[in-house]
């Protein structure tokens, strides 16, 4: 359903209620660690230059100090204006908490004639997540990389064991990996190193992480500071009618049942959520929605807000992103009893929407209650931010510790039950001593735990709507990499609708071409022989697979220089891989490749292409014994008389399916190894002899079969068998013929061939070799 | 005079058969799972009396509890915990977030 923000929204005046903002600074809130300070006798390299910048001037120190560089004492408000610290040389760093990026080190492109830009290529993308003061820190240093080619992913979490100040604004920070998830190749060593060094100013200027390990070879990598936050994310409120003002903020100072240390400031959502460690945009988009979107009985079905959350969030797609629906709507079906509730467990990707209703039991303030204007507030407010706690997969407080099954591929971090933690993840009314209690020691936090999970955890535990982390991935992020103008791989199906029968094994034909630059020699046969190309199979809404051939030819290399707009080609079926087939049902499916040319990876279009349902009942009882390996087998290698199950199979589809073009495939695996000499290995009772065994071949009946298969209906067993399988079978014909003494029946083979090569448009080369043959044939 | 009584089950169910019966005669059967963003698996209200004994099952866990029902009671928290049913009325309305 497409979003209706365009033409109904009516903005309503503020979700910020407040009548105004006090919000402490950051460097002046006392949960704001400002950075570190190391007290003693200056470290021997605390001023050693970085390389190429000049030395500090000494003294005097520069004034006015840019972006806070030297912090206060952890712990201490930061006096305005900053006193220097005396004596001088001083050891502060300013924060280091945040979001890094490697900085990709590349090895030169070459600058291709007429100055066409190209991109170097970048195949690893690698995230690290610094937690070590500013809100609540961690004291931990994730990492997360991304390969694309071939695509992995690895993350890995270390706990900081060292953080040393050496200098101004020289930070050191050792870690050791206590957590680990994917391929932990990606991340080789046991030990991480972060280092942050002033630049040519005072501020930092450069940024290093450092993977050691027993055994491995220190890697070192230079580091782009991002962003404060470890990931950013938007939040859209909207409300509905009847639901009254949606309250999106809090003065912590207007109850008096609170920490007494408490800071007293107006906090938001956003407030929140960013200290908590995330950049967070809140929406312009904020809609009033109808109260007849409740229906008749005018309160919200899970379903209902589902479809509201399709219909009015201006973000909604099913894919995941770091985006939230925020709801504030009356009351649910389920009655008064329920305040808010995460509600978005319908549909392929979960954890994208919640809700809060403000006709339910948060309103109900506790009798004898000193500020129950105050308590409302708090109440709806800390239920705001605990539904959306939710939708970052938060659980409550005493649920944490269940049994639940894992998905695969999913561990996280056994926890155990908090509950009487303070935290917007339990309930204020289940600890002891009720909410009276919670909120008397409530900090307006998450715990440590859970700061951990949703700051440090694999992105796709965390982030709304994720699932699968290879779902979309697979194919979205490989597209960045064939850009650099040099070369072109196109996979095609040489047919006008990329649509599949049931059965039909799918084929498909990759090209490719070089675009620009020199003439560059290639193997010729990269696209064929399987060891160059790597295609990567999606049924939609499924998983992505890796097609692996069940043949790889080891060549000797023949390379020919490729000028610019020439092509080679390769074809291969896709339906099976190694490891099982991959096109066995009906629906849509994705196809994308990449192929190595040596100095880069080239990446293909995305093909989409149909698998139409069974037809006939046939179709449906030999599916089980179809969809084999031995079968795969037979239909790649042409045909197998030693998996005689196989051929049994391909015997009765040929038989009873035989309008469907996997006859055709049948006929052609049938009928190929009849065209020669068959040789078979024999074993003897208990293995203990081996015996060649040859079958003769039966050109006669083998060539009719044959011939009818590929020359009653040329076109569509072209179509259906791919061009290049196509004219090879008639050319395996041909010789076959010619090679059993039928000359005419080569000659007329090879005159059909070229017959329909042109009647396709087949690429001239093909064509002339074609007739050379033909012309060679007596 | 019979009035109504609120049975909330709340935590640790997964799916079983629950069965509710008062004095010896089934009034309702269910499957219960827990929604975890709430932890409520269902609400089951009867109209009871004082006195009456109230007995909750879950066959296939072999687990069987009772509840005598009381004057002041008006909402009855069960949670299957450890391995156990626990039976507890409830001061205020229990709440969902």
């Amino acid at each position: 359903m497409p979003s209706q923000k365009s033409s109904e929204t009516k903005r309503f005046e503020s979700v910020e209620t407040q009548p105004e903002t006090r919000l402490i600074p950051d460097d002046s809130h006392p949960d704001y660690l400002p950075g570190a300070v190391s007290e003693g006798v200056v470290a021997e390299d605390a001023f050693t230059p970085v390389p190429d910048g000049p030395l500090l001037p000494f003294p005097p120190v520069p004034r006015p100090l840019p972006e806070r560089p030297i912090p206060s004492l952890p712990g201490q408000p930061v006096p305005r204006p900053h006193p220097l610290p005396t004596p001088w040389p001083i050891r502060a760093c300013a924060a280091v908490s945040g979001r890094y990026t490697v900085i990709p080190v590349l090895p030169p492109v070459p600058v291709p004639p007429h100055h066409i830009p190209t991109r170097p290529l970048n195949l690893v993308t690698i995230t690290v997540r610094v937690d070590v003061d500013r809100f609540f820190p961690q004291n931990r240093i994730s990492i997360e990389v991304s390969r694309r080619f071939p695509t992995a992913t690895a993350h890995a979490i270390a706990e900081v064991t060292s953080d040393q100040c050496l200098g101004l604004n020289r930070r050191r920070i050792t870690a050791a990996i206590t957590y680990r998830d994917g391929d932990a190749a990606l991340i080789p060593g046991d030990q991480v190193l972060f280092e942050a060094k002033r630049g040519r100013a005072v501020a930092y200027g450069s940024y290093t992480l450092m993977l050691i390990g027993a055994g491995t070879t220190p890697r070192s990598y230079p580091l782009a500071f991002i962003s404060q936050y470890f990931d950013s994310v938007e939040f859209e409120v909207d409300r509905v009618a009847n639901a009254g003002t949606a309250v999106t903020t809090y003065d912590t100072g207007s109850h008096p049942n609170r920490p007494a240390d408490l800071p007293s400031e107006t906090i938001s959502l956003a407030t929140v959520y960013q200290r908590a460690g995330f950049g967070v945009t809140m929406s312009a988009n904020t809609t009033v929605i109808p109260n007849a979107d409740a229906g008749t009985n005018g309160t919200w079905s899970d379903g209902e807000m589902h479809n509201a959350m399709v219909a009015y969030w201006s973000r909604f797609a099913d894919r995941p992103q770091w985006a939230m629906w925020v709801l504030y709507a009356a009351r649910h079906d389920q009655g008064r009893s329920l305040g808010g509730v995460m509600f978005d467990d319908i549909g392929p990707n979960h954890r994208q929407g919640t809700a809060i209703f403000t006709d339910s039991f948060i309103q109900d303030v506790t009798p004898g209650d000193a500020n129950p204007a105050a308590w409302r507030q708090r109440m709806v407010f800390w239920t705001a931010v605990h539904e959306m706690g939710h939708a970052f997969n938060l659980a409550h407080a005493w649920q944490k510790a269940l049994g639940m099954p894992q998905a695969p591929g999913d561990p996280w971090i056994p926890l155990t039950n908090q509950p009487e933690s303070r935290s917007y993840m339990n309930y204020p009314f289940r600890v002891s001593g009720g909410e009276v209690s919670f909120f008397a020691d409530f900090r307006f936090c998450f715990t440590d735990e859970e700061l951990l999970f949703m700051r440090h955890a694999p992105r796709r535990f965390v982030q709304m709507g994720n699932s699968n982390w290879f779902v979309n991935h697979g194919f979205e992020a490989p597209r960045a990499l064939g850009e650099t103008g040099r070369w072109a791989l196109k996979i095609r199906s040489n047919r006008e609708l990329n649509e599949y029968s049931f059965l039909e094994p799918v084929t498909m034909e990759f090209k490719l071409t070089r675009k620009s630059g020199q003439p560059t020699a290639v193997d010729e046969q990269m696209l064929a022989d399987g060891r160059h190309i790597t295609v990567f199979v999606q049924r939609e809404r499924g998983g992505v697979r890796p097609w692996r051939p069940m043949i790889t030819r080891c060549h000797e290399a023949y390379t020919s220089d490729l000028k610019v707009s020439e092509s080679i080609y390769g074809a291969h079926t896709i339906s099976a891989s190694t490891d099982g087939w991959l096109i066995d049902e009906p629906g849509f499916y994705k196809v994308q490749a990449v192929v190595d040319v040596g100095d880069e990876m080239v990446v293909s279009n995305v093909l989409r292409l149909y698998v139409a349902p069974p037809v006939t009942a046939d179709e449906i009882k030999l599916a089980p014994d179809y969809f084999t390996e031995d079968v795969a087998r037979a239909l790649v290698f042409g045909g197998t008389p030693a998996l005689p199950g196989a051929m049994t199979t391909l015997q009765s589809i040929a038989a009873r399916c035989a309008t469907n073009p996997a006859a055709l495939h049948a006929s052609v695996a049938l009928v190929t190894p009849m065209l020669r000499d068959y040789k078979q290995l024999e074993f003897g009772a208990n293995r203990s002899s081996i015996t060649l065994r040859s079958t003769k071949a039966d050109l006669d009946a083998a060539g009719r079969a044959q011939t009818s298969a590929l020359m009653d209906e040329p076109d569509r067993a072209a179509e259906t068998l791919g061009h290049i399988k196509y004219f090879g079978a008639l050319d395996q014909l041909a010789d076959a013929m010619a090679k059993g003494g039928n000359d005419k029946r080569a000659k007329q083979v090879m005159t059909a061939s070229v017959a329909t090569m042109r009647k396709r448009n087949i690429l001239a080369s093909v064509v002339e070799a074609a007739e050379r043959k033909l012309t060679r044939t007596k | 005079m019979a009035k109504n009584y609120e049975f909330h089950f709340q935590e640790g169910f997964a799916g079983e058969t629950v069965t509710v019966a008062v004095d010896g005669q089934t009034r309702v059967s269910f499957k219960a799972r827990t929604r975890l963003q709430t932890g409520l698996a269902r609400i089951e209200s009867l109209q009871l009396d004082p006195g009456q004994t109230v007995a909750i099952a879950v066959p296939e866990l072999a687990l069987h509890q009772t509840y005598r029902v009381a004057e002041g009671d008006r909402w009855i928290t069960i949670n299957l915990v450890g391995g156990a049913l626990v039976v507890r009325p409830a001061q205020a309305s229990p709440g969902y977030l």
